[in-house]
């Protein structure tokens, strides 16, 4: 790393002025603008994938809206039975965390501010940041309403300045022209770049490193890596892996034999490689469910009943993200492992359940002609913003009745837990 | 058959009926014109099995009979026959000869019975139209008809006498904007099935009005609807489908209401949505007290603003609407000023000529 | 009053098309069935008429369109009885309107027909767009009749995007709509299209019925021939013209005479065969021959694999099909037969070699083969 000697390798926080310092400063200020808010790294000239994730997003937009709220416990979340959505940094002091459910919220933190999601604000919100990360370079991936990555690599010229210091001034401006706080993480790949934003939230700025990446990550725990769940972590434990460096030790084949396609994944994550690119200008551009039978199903009702559970699933999603399908893909693999995909595009996209259901029945109905199955798929392609979905068609007056009782569903459910309020369909 | 016919006469009819046959067409009888020779007069007709239309021009019939020919043929000669000819068409054997002057044709004809019967059947249901109604009905509806194929019932105009009223209405839609006219309902219209008159014959029922002035008779049945007007009968097909429930989505609480110069504001919609996109035509309609606010954005073109004076005295209201509807609207009112009828953004607008209120448009907003 | 006379009706007519066909001889089960369907008052949307190729299936499609279009045909007695034949006559306006494709409720599916967005001829399949416009008929009420047809000839020839496009109308079709689909070969039919139709099956006819079929196609035909181009054809009425047509028994004597003796050719034979082929306007007759030749091997290769013997065409049949069991094991006749189809297919492209070339080198193949060498 010949080439970093000298460069620039502290940041000020507050007006991204960047300059060389010999050592890790200690009580130094800013020369520019005195602040003592400074970030120093030795990479910090170079790396240029960052992870923006902004803190406990719903709470600080209602703290934004409501200045009368700043200092209290405030949660966004679902009804006396819900669980929560977001919690802000004050609630946290208290233990109570997301998808925790509200009665244990209120446990640990009686004074609590139940705020209820107002999904269209945040999702403008949202559009917002992403417009001013547009700003500062065209390879944004966004990830969900919060959150994204983004490659500023090759803007030094543009910006006439450090990927490090756009990321800085950028911050400021979420901050003063949003209202909102974000936590930056810094690295040389996505995979880092996300851990590194989680590591001093709130309004964090974190740095990882090329040279320490191994040293970092080696004692860290399997969980760590992106796409480890309770489950693979379970199946780790079992084979006596927990933390990181463990993982070192096996080649790529043993590891993609023992764990699947994850096997693959394990092996360069532990040791820092990853080599995936920020997808440019795609918001997701697709959102499926799929399920693999345990046995092979040729009956058109069970896969009729499982369809159903899918498109519930997919809309869920869909809702969430404030996004909308244009085109229906049906996917079918045979017992034989032929995959047939199968899709409608529609007249106006859609988020409702209902409606992937409806297309998705159409087009399963097409291929059940007595083959056996081993997977059924369903998912909304071709994504817009959620505000084009299920417009008002003057040609199907029941079309607004099916919408309206879809989205009540929805609120019970998110004021009653998910599994309160099962279709019909779902109970077979 | 043996007739003397006058040129102008003939050409007029032919050029009438053979805007229905099919060029090039593979069934040959289908590119034929059926030409019954009786009682003084000839009857031309022409299909396409969809739609048939019959013209009745004087002829001096020596001979009654009938036969048929190809009609584009026959309509080229007769063009570049001469002004003011007379012609004679006779048959022999299976040949039709045209004689006019010192030019002489013959043709190869199919027999009479090959060719489609469309004109018979019981049509109990009978009223006539002025011809201005006929207009209205067909002007007023005809741009909100459907073109999507899945939901064919949508692609015609849906003609009824509106439940509990004594009024015929005319009803097209395509989902994203609606069009109603109607006025009181000519007698005989009383008891008439609601019936789906397909695009093409409203077209074909369209350019038949522009060339009479009289009264338009109708005749009708749950299969087929006939039209005649001055010597030229229009038989239709009709679409087998249900139309929708219509009535229910024109929303009948919308409280506030917005007057406006019909020709500026059109202007206006016009000269903003030049920034609209292809993908994105919204205009966003912002209306405050005395003024609305007319403004489109797009990514790569830029923005829009425009406001004009409107009378308006309501609340504060935004609205999204996609722009090539609005002027589609503006154009079918006649009359100086339009009224909009608003609820909420997410809610169906109605849109009426300020004057005239015998048509009605709702049309679905656009969320921007 | 008085009942028609059937045979005077069919003389009447030039061509024994499906479209044409007036009365469908050996089938009469099937006739049954679909009458009584439409005495019932509960006739089913979609049929499917399986069976082998030239047996029969359109014609009964089109009798069946016919006497729908025609409001049950005039079968029946005095007093509005139900009508107890699916025959129309000749003289019925629906007859006539059909066969000039004038009927504006009955519309017909085939290969063959003007595509219009190509605005080409679809040769080999039915193309979606002209299923489409199939669609937008069935979408409109009739004119003529208070009912409408569609009958696809062969539903086989549907390529996918039009099959699917007419399984949707299949499902949710409009009431008085009856679709016929005729089919050779059922099996590849989307399984969604089957299960929307009501089946007849199609039995070939009796060679009895054939030959009586041809004879009063062909009154020049004696009555021995006929029986012989009835087994040639295997039931199938529509493969028995093509052969007549074709000089088709003629051909099959000349080449059983050749083979009574394949290893040792006459000459004479051969080259009048090769003749007969090569004239100009012989194109026809030679794809029959091919066909005929492809037919009779495999036929023979059956025979040899230890099928028993099926009812020879006619004596001299016989006596090849035993010359060439004794020439050569099932093996080599095998190879036999697939160097003679190979040769005999060269007068395509891109070999494009001409028939009497053709002919001769193929058969002194099969006579090198047949010598041991």
């Amino acid at each position: 790393m010949q080439d970093i000697i000298n460069s620039p390798n502290c940041l000020c926080r507050d007006c991204s002025h960047i300059w060389y310092m010999p050592e890790p400063p200690k009580a130094a200020r800013c020369p520019d603008c005195n602040s003592p808010r400074l970030k120093y790294h030795p990479e910090l000239s170079i790396l240029s994938t960052a992870h923006i994730d902004c803190d406990s997003f719903y709470a600080t937009v209602e703290k934004r809206d409501d200045p009368s709220l700043m200092d209290k416990p405030v949660i966004v979340g679902g009804g006396q039975r819900g669980v929560v959505s977001a919690a802000c940094y004050v609630a946290r002091m208290y233990g109570v965390r997301s998808a925790m459910p509200m009665f244990k919220a209120k446990q640990l933190c009686p004074d609590l501010v139940v705020i209820r999601p107002n999904m269209t604000k945040y999702s403008k919100v949202g559009k917002e940041i992403r417009k001013m990360m547009h700003d500062i370079t065209p390879m944004v991936e966004p990830i969900s309403i919060d959150e994204a990555f983004l490659d500023l690599s090759g803007t030094e010229k543009l910006h006439k300045a450090y990927p490090a210091q756009t990321l800085s001034k950028f911050i400021k401006r979420i901050e003063n022209e949003v209202g909102v706080t974000a936590s930056v993480g810094l690295s040389h790949n996505k995979f880092l770049a996300k851990i590194a934003s989680d590591l001093e939230k709130p309004k964090g700025f974190a740095v990882i490193g090329k040279e320490e990446t191994m040293d970092f990550l080696g004692d860290k725990p399997v969980t760590m890596i992106w796409g480890v769940g309770k489950a693979l972590a379970k199946t780790l434990h079992h084979d006596g892996i927990e933390k990181i460096y463990q993982l070192r030790t096996y080649e790529k084949f043993d590891l993609m034999g023992r764990y699947g396609s994850m096997g693959k994944r394990l092996y360069h994550f532990c040791r820092g490689e990853d080599d995936r690119s920020v997808s440019v200008g795609s918001e997701t551009k697709s959102i499926s469910n799929e399920t693999t039978f345990n046995t092979d199903i040729s009956d058109y009702q069970t896969l009729e009943n499982t369809l159903w559970k899918l498109c519930d699933n997919v809309s869920q999603r869909m809702k969430k993200q404030n996004l909308a399908a244009r085109t229906v893909v049906l996917k079918l693999k045979t017992k034989d492992f032929k995959q047939i995909t199968r899709n409608r595009t529609l007249i106006d996209p859609t988020m409702l359940a209902e409606q992937l259901f409806r297309v998705g029945k159409q087009l399963l109905k097409n291929e059940t002609d007595g083959r056996a199955f081993r997977l059924l798929g369903i998912g909304g392609a071709e994504l817009v913003e959620g505000d084009l979905a299920d417009p008002i068609d003057l040609a199907d007056p029941d079309g607004q009745k099916r919408a309206k009782i879809e989205n009540t569903m929805d609120l019970l459910r998110d004021k009653l837990g998910n599994d309160a309020i099962i279709k019909g369909r779902s109970l077979k | 058959m043996k007739i003397t016919i006058e040129r102008a006469a003939l050409l007029k009819a032919l050029n009438h009926v053979q805007s229905v046959v099919e060029r090039r067409n593979t069934i040959p009888i289908l590119s034929n014109v059926l030409m019954q020779a009786q009682d003084g007069g000839l009857s031309l007709t022409a299909t396409d099995m969809d739609i048939a239309i019959v013209d009745k021009v004087e002829a001096t019939v020596n001979e009654a009979g009938s036969t048929t020919a190809p009609a584009h043929t026959l309509y080229d000669i007769v063009k570049k026959l001469p002004d003011g000819a007379q012609v004679n068409l006779s048959t022999n054997g299976d040949q039709l000869e045209l004689v006019a002057g010192r030019s002489q044709f013959t043709l190869q004809t199919l027999p009479q019975d090959d060719f489609p019967v469309m004109t018979g059947g019981d049509m109990p249901t009978g009223f006539a139209l002025t011809s201005s109604e006929a207009k209205l009905l067909i002007d007023k509806t005809r741009f909100a008809i459907s073109t999507e194929e899945t939901r064919y019932y949508l692609n015609g105009i849906y003609m009824h006498v509106a439940e509990g009223s004594d009024t015929l209405r005319a009803v097209a839609t395509d989902g994203h904007r609606l069009a109603r006219v109607e006025f009181p309902a000519p007698d005989g219209a009383a008891g008439m099935p609601g019936v789906i008159i397909p695009r093409k014959a409203v077209q074909e029922l369209r350019k038949l009005i522009d060339e009479t002035d009289g009264d338009i008779s109708v005749n009708l049945s749950d299969t087929k609807i006939k039209f005649e007007a001055g010597a030229t009968v229009l038989t239709s097909k009709l679409i087998d489908g249900t139309f929708p429930d219509y009535e229910r989505v024109i929303p009948q609480g919308n409280d506030k209401i917005m007057s406006l110069d019909t020709r500026s504001f059109a202007e206006a919609v016009d000269r903003v949505s030049t920034i609209a996109t292809e993908k994105m035509r919204a205009v966003k309609m912002a209306m405050d007290s005395g003024v609305v606010t007319l403004s489109a954005s797009s990514q790569d073109s830029g923005t829009a603003v425009e406001e004009i004076s409107v009378d308006y005295a309501n609340d504060r209201i935004e609205i999204g609407f996609n722009s090539r509807y609005l002027l589609d609207i503006a154009q079918q009112i006649e009359s100086g000023s339009a009224q909009f009828i608003m609820a909420d953004p997410s809610s169906p607008t109605i849109v009426q000529d300020a004057e005239d209120k015998s048509a009605l448009y709702v049309l679905m907003p656009m969320r921007v | 009053m008085f009942d028609e006379p059937e045979i005077a009706d069919e003389t009447n007519v030039a061509l024994l098309s499906p479209r044409d066909s007036l009365s469908v001889k050996g089938h009469e089960a099937n006739e049954q069935l679909l009458l009584d369907a439409w005495n019932s008052g509960k006739l089913h949307h979609a049929w499917l008429f399986t069976g082998p190729k030239g047996i029969g299936k359109a014609s009964l499609g089109y009798q069946f369109a016919r006497f729908i279009l025609a409001g049950g045909g005039e079968g029946g007695g005095l007093f509005g009885d139900q009508p107890d034949s699916l025959k129309i006559s000749a003289e019925h306006p629906v007859y006539r309107r059909m066969m000039s494709g004038g009927h504006s409720d009955f519309q017909i599916l085939e290969k063959g027909m003007m595509n219009p967005d190509t605005k080409r001829v679809a040769e080999n399949d039915i193309p979606v767009a002209i299923a489409r416009k199939a669609i937008e008929f069935i979408r409109l009420t009739p004119a003529e009749s208070d009912w409408r047809v569609i009958l696809v000839d062969a539903a086989d020839d549907l390529n996918r995007n039009a099959a699917n496009a007419l399984l949707k109308v299949l499902e949710e079709p409009p009431a008085r709509a009856i679709f016929i689909l005729i089919s050779h070969a059922p099996g590849r039919l989307l399984p969604t299209i089957k299960s929307r139709c009501r089946k007849l099956t199609f039995k070939s006819i009796p060679d009895e019925s054939v030959s009586e079929l041809l004879v009063s196609q062909y009154p020049e035909l004696g009555n021995e021939d006929a029986h012989a181009l009835a087994r040639l054809s295997e039931g199938s009425i529509g493969k028995a013209m093509e052969l007549q047509d074709n000089g088709g028994l003629d051909l099959f004597r000349m080449v059983v005479s050749l083979l009574s003796h394949p290893q040792d050719l006459s000459l004479t034979k051969l080259h009048s065969l090769a003749d007969t082929l090569s004239r100009k306007d012989a194109k026809e007759n030679y794809i029959v021959f091919r066909n005929l030749i492809d037919w009779w091997f495999k036929r023979l290769l059956k025979i040899l694999a230890g099928d028993h013997m099926p009812k020879p065409i006619f004596a001299e049949e016989y006596m090849a099909i035993e010359a060439c069991k004794a020439l050569m094991p099932l093996g080599k006749w095998l190879e036999a037969a697939d160097l003679v189809n190979e040769r005999l297919w060269q007068t395509e492209a891109p070999s494009n070699l001409d028939r009497r070339q053709v002919v001769i080198d193929a058969f002194l193949t099969l006579e090198t083969l047949a010598q041991g060498r």
